[in-house]
């Protein structure tokens, strides 16, 4: 009975531009940074009025968080010992996490650190999956172009560096 | 050259490794075809947040769309900017340098997903990305955000290297001892010399009808694990001894033959497994050479 009433407990975030928004616990607590905080408080003294701030966090990538937890919120969490069996998987996304993604890419590189910093492992998978996969198959100039990344070696050493990793190239 | 013998066993699965890497890569590219534009679900993001506007990226679509029409350069415009978003599924570069402003234990993780080439690539991407994935990188950089929380471990490149190959590699043995991930990748990978820096033409051993030839040959190149070297078959006649001539040697002590790694050459320098030896008494006359002091 406590049990389901914790389950449907309401919890009050807000973002670092203070939108406050609504959540039921058991989504909140895909988070790892939150679920632990809220176990050691116990959640009671949350509401509207006194809501748990959610520092470097903005609304609109903490409404796309929350978004991505009520999805997810009846998933199995995941054991540490699970790694190796979630690596095997490498970049295969599950569609809905890929539609999930499409944002620009700023939006995605914010939704990675939130989801670092709130402890969303599967979220942080999802999203670092997705980066890898800009990546593959890319020369260095265009990871530069597509990560805006200044090249900042000197002429020799790029040299010896495209020298040094010529195994790599046009694989 | 390397003091020690290697494991043999490494070698084992290791030649064919080029060829299949390149099918790889190959086989996966029509695989993100179906991602399109549509940057949809970023539209309903309020004004507070400060990402592009969906404004901006309306111009950016249509400067897309407008320099894809502009005649001979067409062709290439469209196969690029397909490209990009056949890979990506969002098309807008970001305004940031993102190497920067995103954590190095974030960076860390990505790299951990992508495959031990494109590793290669990223090294060649800039100082930052090079000392998250060399162990001997030269560059001494503050990684950015070092100091911010993060749910993530920091990782060695050895790490990051070692979850690349386990999760596209699984068949690939680890590292031979004392050597790096990355060490090992140059070696059984690289297809020039790396006394002469000749290049060949790596599949052109391996339709030899003898089949138990590893290479390099007389015209290819070839990694030879016993020394640690990949090198082209004049080079490594070159920089090798033979065991008669060290035995008659008056210079150097014979005695050091014993415990210097050994390979098995033949008269045309491809190199024999020694258990291949075995099986097959050889009417080429296998030469024993042993690395000696000039590599």
């Amino acid at each position: 009975m406590a049990e389901a009433k914790a389950a449907s407990q309401k919890i009050w975030l807000v973002s670092n531009d203070n939108a406050t928004m609504e959540v039921d616990r058991c989504v909140v607590e895909r988070s790892m940074l939150l679920k632990n905080m809220l176990e050691d408080l116990g959640g009671a003294d949350i509401s509207p009025e006194n809501p748990i701030p959610i520092p470097n966090v903005n609304e609109a990538v903490l409404r796309k968080v929350v978004e991505w937890c009520e999805h997810h919120r009846n998933d199995p969490v995941t054991a540490p010992d699970d790694e190796s069996d979630a690596r095997k998987k490498t970049t295969d996304i599950e569609e809905w996490d890929q539609k999930f993604m499409q944002v620009d890419q700023e939006m995605l590189f914010e939704i990675i650190l939130a989801s670092n910093f709130l402890d969303i492992k599967p979220l942080l998978d999802v999203g670092c999956k997705t980066v890898a996969n800009m990546i593959k198959g890319k020369s260095p100039e265009e990871i530069r172009k597509t990560f805006n990344i200044t090249n900042d070696f000197s002429a020799e050493e790029e040299e010896q560096i495209r020298r040094e990793n010529e195994w790599a190239e046009d694989r | 050259m390397d003091g020690l013998p290697q494991r043999p066993e490494a070698d084992a699965s290791l030649p064919s490794l080029q060829k299949l890497d390149k099918e790889r890569v190959l086989s996966k590219k029509p695989k993100h075809a179906r991602h399109s534009l549509a940057p949809s679900a970023a539209g309903s993001i309020s004004s507070t947040m400060v990402h592009p506007s969906a404004a901006d990226r309306k111009r950016k679509q249509t400067a897309i769309s407008a320099s894809s029409e502009d005649g001979a350069a067409k062709r290439v415009k469209i196969a690029s900017t397909d490209r990009d978003l056949v890979v990506t599924g969002t098309a807008q570069p970001s305004r940031y340098d993102m190497s920067q402003h995103v954590l190095a234990e974030v960076w860390q993780h990505i790299f951990s997903f992508v495959p031990p080439c494109s590793l290669g690539n990223l090294m060649c991407v800039n100082r930052l990305f090079h000392r998250y994935l060399d162990p001997a990188s030269p560059f001494k950089l503050s990684a950015p955000g070092s100091d911010l929380p993060s749910s993530l471990p920091k990782q060695s490149p050895n790490t990051i290297w070692r979850a690349s190959r386990r999760s596209h590699w699984p068949s690939m043995p680890s590292p031979l001892s004392g050597r790096s991930e990355l060490d090992m990748w140059r070696l059984a990978c690289s297809r020039s010399c790396q006394f002469c820096g000749c290049r060949a033409d790596e599949t052109d051993y391996a339709g030899d009808p003898l089949r138990w030839s590893r290479g390099p040959g007389n015209d290819t190149v070839s990694p030879v694990f016993q020394f640690f070297v990949a090198s082209c078959g004049q080079c490594l006649a070159k920089n090798s001894i033979k065991e008669v001539d060290l035995l008659l040697s008056p210079s150097k002590p014979s005695f050091i033959a014993a415990g210097a790694p050994t390979v098995f050459m033949t008269a045309d320098l491809n190199v024999r497994a020694f258990k291949q030896n075995l099986e097959t008494p050889s009417d080429l006359a296998p030469q024993l050479l042993k690395n000696g002091s000039k590599a």
